[in-house]
């Protein structure tokens, strides 16, 4: 899983550099080629504007040069004299005869040259190429011939119609000073003209005549129409018949300039560049469009190549860059990187003694030189650490055996053995020592000790004064720690000569608070072993050691204490328990020997004799009741006090039997005693005995110190779930400063003690004997008027069903 | 009113006089026989003219102690119907405790009280278990 995810992470730097390099040629490339792209297309556009209007100045020139030939053709025929004679002498046919041979070599170099003399009104004399047909008006040249014959100048220009595109001159002839007639030489353009345009400039053209050129009379529609759109432009000639795909604006704007455009367009999937020129006559008035459209395709097919040759060339440098790159970052960066990155892995597996080794003098090489620095001094600090870790884990551990021993070893004897042994196994020592002030002697003495040392000491009962030389003496003397790392540099540490290998003490002062208690004496074998944190350990060792020492005096002090009250608890028990079995077994005797002499059975008895038998009877009784109350206080003192609990006790019926005997109590006194019972008073749980009891030393109590009036006893079930029972009565009543003290072990009222009866135990017994029951007894009074006694049974959350056979439970109180 | 036979076995004799005292002059249908000690406890207890119905046992006696002769009575195949009482003056819960636990079918406090002992022995022969310690 690691492998795997180094592995991912050395292919994702390799990735990363290689996209990164990539991309930024990329970027490059492609907005280099994109600009070469743009700026090829913009160069062969202002090549083609270029040349196409080469070509036009071309086709101006031609036009000119024939403009030029036809005036100065003319111009010579209207000089010649055989030629004016013949016109003087209107001998026609001379004239053609003389006027042919001219012409036939004229065709030699041009397409249907004409060669017309004329009149001076501008009528036909002679036609060379129809002799018959003469004199009529030629009114179509009229605006050539007017400015003719109005100037008396040569007039050559362009003319078109819809047969031709050419040039045509006339010149003015003169015979002493007059007019006597006109030359007119047309010369059309060369078809050759064109096909060497086509052939050596790929240029297709077309020459459109606007709508007056095709009429008859198309110098009328000069004069008639100022603006010239591209609606009247007709076809004339050309090598392409179809329209190109240019708007009329187009058109419209060369026509009402008269200057030259240039349009790039596409049709039938061909790029053209194309010149659109208007054609002016002689007047300079435009006549119409010549249109030459040159095929870009080549070019840009070469273009196109161009860019191809970029493309490659883009994409062959990228391919060198990026086996540059990669070799670079490979060579420079990788290697390096994975030289390192192997090394740091070896070391995260805890291999800390891996180097890097290849250091190249750059960046990498200086990061393997800082790498291998950290790793060396990550080394040490592990190394360090570890045993820092160590000393202060095995510290830690003493100290922690030391707490455990503290808790568990309460002997202080063993103890203290047993801390020494820990002491110098724990802190590799060569003997630990542990002395104990004993402050009626002022000595230290040796109560434990463990290492070479340790038994001879033991055996001597090795001890000192503080007054004493020597470090632990004087540790003592100062009550601080001392510390000698190099005993043969001290002048302090006297050298044990039991202990010959000792290089290094220390003496730890053990206290109560400030009080010095004993001493902590330790050798080692190695010098500067007390190093600041050993000491820190040690004192905190001390420290538990002082504890240690109180915790196991209490504890001996505590438990000399405890076995004293166990010892005292059960001799008082087994007192009891004696006390009450003697004295019963007599008072068997007594109580039922006097009955049976009182009784009359064993012979007849006076009246004296009765009445002391009585009372000997109810001393007997007396001293019965006695015993019991003792017997159960000392329990409850001791919390021995054990319960039978039954779970269906009716406390109506222990009431009622109370309440009996209570009645032969009052016997002899003007006492009424009332008992008001709630109908199904709910069953209690617990000792019947007992709570029968409570209620009887209630109830008797009132008897006793009721000497007129009522006692009322009643029972009821309250809203708090328990059984509240109480006995009223109208006796003395108790005073305050009575108060709780009727609930005090053997504490009676000043009454009570008149009365020379009971035992002072009742009530505190009750009391107990109720809170046992989870119930409480408490009462009221007005002294003089009487009192109130209460008790609270509580009667169980579940009801109780009466068991068939009731097994005792027994609970201590 | 039938006639109850109760065996007591008691080494104290001014408890065993109060016994016979209380069994003469103040209580009637029962017929007492007495042990001193616990010596040859079942071949004097098989020698009796009648068996008994109650067994009233001082605890602390000698040479077996009270326990001791409740098991060899239990163990008696002509004494599984007895009911054996505790005749005893040690009343501290705890020796209560063990007697229940030994298997006593009921306990009488000393001093005894003589207006109850006939009463008891009725509710004990009827099957209760009666403790009367007080």
């Amino acid at each position: 899983m690691q492998a795997d995810s180094t592995k991912v992470r050395r292919f994702s730097v390799n990735v990363k550099l290689l996209s990164l390099t990539f991309a930024a040629i990329m970027i490059v490339a492609t907005v280099q080629t994109f600009l070469n792209i743009r700026y090829a297309r913009q160069r062969n556009q202002v090549d083609e504007e270029r040349r196409l209007s080469a070509l036009n100045d071309d086709f101006t020139s031609q036009v000119q040069l024939l403009g030029k030939t036809a005036a100065a053709l003319s111009d010579g025929f209207a000089n010649r004299a055989d030629i004016k004679r013949y016109v003087t002498t209107q001998d026609r046919w001379s004239l053609l005869a003389e006027l042919v041979p001219i012409l036939t070599t004229l065709k030699a170099d041009y397409d249907a040259p004409s060669l017309y003399i004329l009149n001076p009104d501008g009528s036909v004399f002679l036609r060379t190429d129809d002799p018959n047909i003469y004199g009529d008006s030629f009114v179509y040249r009229r605006n050539t011939l007017t400015d003719v014959i109005t100037t008396q100048e040569i007039v050559t220009g362009i003319e078109l119609d819809p047969n031709r595109l050419g040039v045509r001159a006339i010149a003015p002839m003169f015979q002493d000073d007059d007019l006597i007639g006109l030359v007119e030489v047309d010369l059309d353009f060369n078809q050759l003209f064109f096909e060497t345009l086509k052939a050596r400039n790929n240029a297709d053209y077309a020459v459109w005549l606007t709508r007056g050129a095709t009429t008859q009379i198309p110098w009328l529609s000069y004069e008639e129409t100022s603006v010239l759109s591209s609606s009247q432009l007709v076809y004339l000639t050309g090598t392409y018949e179809a329209r190109l795909p240019i708007a009329d604006t187009v058109y419209d704007g060369v026509l009402a300039s008269g200057n030259p455009r240039t349009q790039f367009v596409v049709s039938n999937g061909d790029d053209l560049a194309v010149w659109i020129a208007p054609i002016k006559d002689y007047n300079d008035r435009t006549i119409g469009i010549i249109e030459i459209a040159r095929s870009r395709s080549e070019a840009l097919s070469a273009l196109r190549n161009d860019q191809y040759k970029i493309l490659l060339g883009a994409g062959f440098s990228l391919l060198l860059a990026l086996v540059f790159a990669g070799a670079f970052t490979h060579l420079i960066v990788l290697r390096p990187l994975k030289h390192l990155t192997a090394v740091a892995q070896q070391q995260s597996q805890g291999d800390l003694t891996a180097r890097v080794e290849w250091l190249p003098h750059d960046e990498f090489g200086q990061l393997g030189t800082a790498f291998n620095q950290m790793t060396a001094q990550l080394a040490r600090l592990i190394e360090s650490l570890e045993q820092r870790v160590k000393e202060r884990t095995r510290d830690l551990d003493v100290a922690s055996q030391v707490s455990r021993q503290i808790t568990r070893v309460l002997d202080l004897d063993e103890l203290l053995q047993h801390l020494a042994n820990l002491t110098r196994e724990g802190f590799d020592l060569l003997n630990v020592s542990l002395f104990l002030h004993e402050s009626t002697t002022r000595t230290f003495k040796l109560v434990a000790s463990s290492g070479k040392a340790a038994e001879i000491m033991l055996n001597v009962g090795m001890q000192w004064r503080s007054e004493d030389p020597g470090l632990v003496a004087l540790a003592a003397r100062l009550n601080t720690l001392q510390v000698v790392n190099n005993i043969l540099e001290s002048d302090v540490s006297l050298g044990n000569p039991l202990l010959p290998d000792t290089a290094s003490e220390a003496a730890l002062p053990i206290r109560f608070g400030k009080l010095l208690i004993g001493m902590l004496h330790l050798h080692s074998a190695h010098t500067d072993y007390f190093t600041d944190e050993h000491v820190d350990v040690l004192t905190t060792l001390s420290d538990q050691i002082a504890i240690a020492l109180r915790n196991a005096q209490l504890f001996s002090a505590a438990q000399e204490a405890v076995q004293e009250a166990e010892r005292a608890n059960r001799v008082k028990s087994q007192f009891l328990a004696a006390m009450s079995h003697e004295l019963r077994t007599p008072l068997n005797g007594i109580l039922n020997f006097t009955r049976f002499v009182s009784s009359g059975m064993l012979g007849s008895v006076n009246e004296k004799q009765v009445d002391v038998l009585t009372k000997v009877s109810a001393s007997g009784k007396h001293l019965l009741a006695l015993i019991n109350d003792v017997l159960d206080i000392s329990k409850i003192e001791s919390g021995s006090l054990s319960l039978f609990v039954e779970n269906d006790i009716d406390l109506a019926h222990e009431i009622n039997e109370v309440v009996a005997t209570g009645r032969a109590l009052i016997e002899n006194k003007p006492v009424e005693l009332h008992l008001i019972l709630d109908e199904n008073l709910p069953l209690v749980r617990g000792d019947r005995r007992r709570l029968r009891q409570i209620v009887m030393n209630l109830v008797s109590n009132a008897c006793k110190f009721t000497e007129e009036g009522q006692i009322t006893v009643t029972a009821r079930h309250t809203e708090n779930n328990q059984i509240l029972v109480s006995v009223q009565d109208t006796g003395p009543g108790i005073t305050p400063d009575h108060g709780e003290s009727i609930f005090e072990v053997f504490t009676q009222t000043e009454v009570g003690l008149r009365h020379g009866e009971g035992t002072g135990l009742g009530l505190p017994i009750s009391r107990r004997l109720a809170e046992a029951h989870d119930g409480q007894l408490w009462f009221e009074s007005i002294p003089g008027q009487g009192s109130i006694f209460f008790v609270s049974i509580p009667v169980p959350r579940v009801p109780v069903t009466p068991a068939p056979a009731a097994e005792n439970q027994e609970s201590i109180l | 009113m039938s006639l109850i036979n109760v065996l007591y076995v008691e080494d104290d004799p001014i408890s065993r006089e109060v016994m016979e005292l209380l069994c003469d002059l103040e209580l009637e249908g029962i017929n007492l026989s007495m042990f001193e000690d616990s010596a040859d406890f079942i071949y004097r207890l098989e020698k009796l003219p009648a068996q008994p119905d109650i067994f009233l046992l001082d605890i602390h006696i000698r040479p077996i102690d009270g326990f001791e002769m409740l098991d060899q009575i239990r163990e008696h195949p002509d004494f599984k119907d007895a009911k054996v009482l505790a005749l005893t003056a040690s009343v501290m819960n705890e020796e209560v405790q063990t007697l229940k636990q030994a298997g006593f079918d009921g306990g009488i406090a000393k001093p005894i009280d003589a207006v109850d002992l006939y009463d008891i022995f009725s509710r004990v022969i009827a099957g209760e278990k009666v403790w009367h310690i007080t």
